[in-house]
């Protein structure tokens, strides 16, 4: 991978590439500085030393040749043994020459002070694309979120060359076909749901007609006991399938969203009155018992054609699965958190390898293949309690009996 | 469905007072993702100056072009030129194919002017589908015509971009290389869910797509396609 093809780089790298030129440049010129300063000291201490020698009578000639002609190692040698007997030489402190001082002085603040410039606005260069850079993550971060909380029509800033721009624009594609799946997906389910209430709808009218043709067969009473035998299973068939029908139709305009729950607040204790006696002849025929056990002042906010729907199909499936004798138990309590209803039977219980699937569509034990439904009445009342914002939970024991608990928040009763 | 294209009141005039000419009036509809769209018309009717300007080749008088949710005409020059290298795939009736470079470079060449690494796999699978397999390394002038309008549609799926615009990619081509080019675009098309819009000339063509647009007097109208 080239390096300059990373164009997110290549400003800093071209900023801090003239910052490093302009510290060369300004270094030569430094060091010009500091040999043209050196020339003026030099110069004035040779003034000192030749004004020196003149005033203590030295001949003028001979001094000027001393400072212009070319001095041999000889020369220096000997300069050196004579003013280092004095002490002056090279380990001579730099205060105690005044010259020196100033001269270091002057240039130590120089150096320190370039070298800081340079040092911050290298510094000021990392740090103003480092800011860009993070405010462009933390923007596509804000946009992504905002995409994923549901709005659908933010996409990242891509339009910049660079790595980083790259991955915003293969992010987009993939929000892109995101996009278009939840689309399609959403338009696949309506598709579904459509198809099954206009079947559904379609069924009724053909299932009306046989069972008026089955009651006409039934009035004929033609005294032969295999017809009469025959036609009062069909007729219960044909019941079994309007219920079918109904429900299907009643689950697909809930999962349709186009139901709006009129809920208002009821007393509980009347409504699961009326609810029971609704079943009160079948338990009879039956031989089973249904009791109540609700305090009267319990009240919940609800939709009383849905609830009823809810709390029938349960109770429903309490008398399909319990034998002569047994008892359902109808109770409400309320707690500061949650109202909650309660159906209890004391029939055969719930195999616990199906104990998970009670609530699927169409989901059949294969140990009650003998008792009559069509195993979307406990779908149907799940969507409803859970419509209401509340839940439904089941406990069963083998042979000994089931619990429903439909448990409904106050909170959203507010 | 995700609109992937769509145009609101969308104008193109040319000069002024007496010699104004309106190759464009008021032009609004959109393109869903993974759709078929051809454009029909008479020569002159304003089909080119439609796909130009969804290509954001030419700047309108009035009104917006929104590609995948982004308005295109509220960008610069350079941003525009990089939206379009990544967004937006050109097949055109001259094929413009790059002469210096063989097959396979013209087909990735989008992905090297952004410093992309090529997925060789997709690549191979493009060229295979093209049917440009012993062809990968021959320069377009070694090629027919047919086979230089399969490098151009190589080319316009290697970015794999929001959008294709091909302009009369079969009119330089005869019946059979047309038949071949049309029936691989809309393969490819359909393969990788990508969204294409196309003009033509050629009725039979137009059939080929989910929904045909008329562009007549610079007025575009849809012909009875399957969906809206």
């Amino acid at each position: 991978m080239n390096i300059f093809a990373i164009r997110d780089l290549n400003k800093l790298f071209i900023t801090i590439v003239i910052l490093l030129l302009g510290c060369i440049a300004a270094g030569q010129a430094a060091a010009a500085l500091i040999a043209n300063d050196y020339k003026k000291e030099m110069i004035a201490h040779d003034y000192g030393v030749a004004g020196y020698l003149l005033r203590n009578d030295l001949d003028k000639s001979q001094i000027t040749t001393a400072f212009t002609s070319e001095k041999t190692g000889e020369d220096l040698t000997a300069g050196q043994s004579l003013l280092q007997a004095a002490g002056y030489d090279d380990s001579l402190n730099n205060t105690l020459l005044p010259s020196v001082k100033s001269f270091h002085q002057k240039y130590a603040w120089l150096a320190l002070v370039f070298s800081l410039v340079f040092a911050l606005a290298i510094i000021a260069a990392l740090l103003i694309f480092f800011v860009r850079y993070n405010k462009k993550l933390e923007k596509a971060n804000i946009d992504l979120l905002n995409f994923m909380n549901g709005n659908l029509n933010i996409r990242l800033d891509d339009n910049e060359e660079g790595t980083l721009s790259q991955l915003f624009s293969s992010i987009n594609v993939m929000v892109t076909s995101l996009t278009t799946h939840i689309a399609k997906e959403k338009q696949n389910k309506e598709f579904l749901r459509d198809t099954i209430a206009d079947i559904s709808h379609q069924l009724k009218t053909p299932l009306a007609a046989l069972q008026m043709y089955n009651e006409i067969i039934q009035d004929e009473n033609t005294g032969n006991e295999v017809v009469d035998n025959f036609i009062q299973k069909s007729s219960n068939e044909l019941n079994r399938m309007g219920n079918l029908i109904q429900n299907l139709l009643k689950l697909a305009r809930l999962d349709a969203g186009s139901i709006q729950l009129e809920k208002r607040k009821h007393n509980l204790k009347d409504f699961l009155q009326s609810t029971i006696n609704r079943f009160l002849t079948r338990a009879a025929l039956e031989n089973k018992s249904i009791t109540l056990d609700c305090n009267h002042d319990i009240t919940l906010n609800y939709d009383e054609e849905w609830l009823l729907e809810a709390v029938s199909n349960i109770i429903k499936n309490a008398l399909d699965h319990t034998d002569s004798g047994d008892v359902i138990n109808i109770g409400c309590d309320d707690t500061p958190v949650v109202t909650r209803i309660t159906i209890q039977d004391s029939g055969q219980g719930i195999h616990p390898e199906d104990i998970h699937s009670v609530f699927k569509r169409f989901y059949r034990s294969r140990f009650s293949k003998d008792k009559q439904g069509v195993g979307i009445g406990l779908t149907l009342s799940k969507s409803i309690v859970e419509k209401h914002g509340g839940s439904i939970i089941v406990e069963s024991e083998l042979r000994k009996g089931t619990t429903f608990y439909l448990a409904f928040p106050k909170l959203t009763n507010l | 469905m995700l609109e992937i294209l769509s145009t609101t009141n969308l104008s193109k005039t040319y000069g002024i007072g007496e010699t104004k000419v309106e190759a464009l009036k008021e032009v609004t509809f959109s393109v869903a993702k993974g759709e078929f769209v051809s454009i029909v018309g008479p020569s002159g009717s304003g089909k080119s100056t439609l796909l130009n300007m969804l290509g954001a080749l030419d700047f309108p008088t009035s009104g917006n072009v929104f590609i995948d949710g982004r308005d295109i005409f509220t960008m610069n020059e350079e941003e525009l030129s990089v939206f379009r290298r990544r967004n937006i795939g050109f097949i055109f009736q001259a094929y413009n194919l790059v002469p210096e470079l063989n097959v396979e470079e013209n087909i990735i060449l989008p992905l090297l002017l952004d410093h992309k690494k090529p997925d060789q796999q997709y690549i191979d699978e493009i060229v295979d589908i093209l049917g440009l397999a012993d062809r990968k390394h021959h320069l377009p002038n070694q090629l027919s015509g047919g086979q230089q309008q399969r490098v151009a549609i190589g080319r316009a799926l290697s970015a794999r971009p929001a959008i294709i615009l091909a302009d009369e990619p079969t009119g330089n081509l005869d019946s059979k290389n047309s038949k071949d080019v049309i029936n691989l675009l809309k393969l490819s098309v359909d393969r990788y869910n990508q969204t294409l819009i196309m003009i033509t000339h050629n009725q039979n063509y137009a059939s080929f797509a989910d929904r045909v647009l008329n562009v007549e007097d610079g007025i575009v109208t849809e012909l009875g396609g399957a969906r809206q």
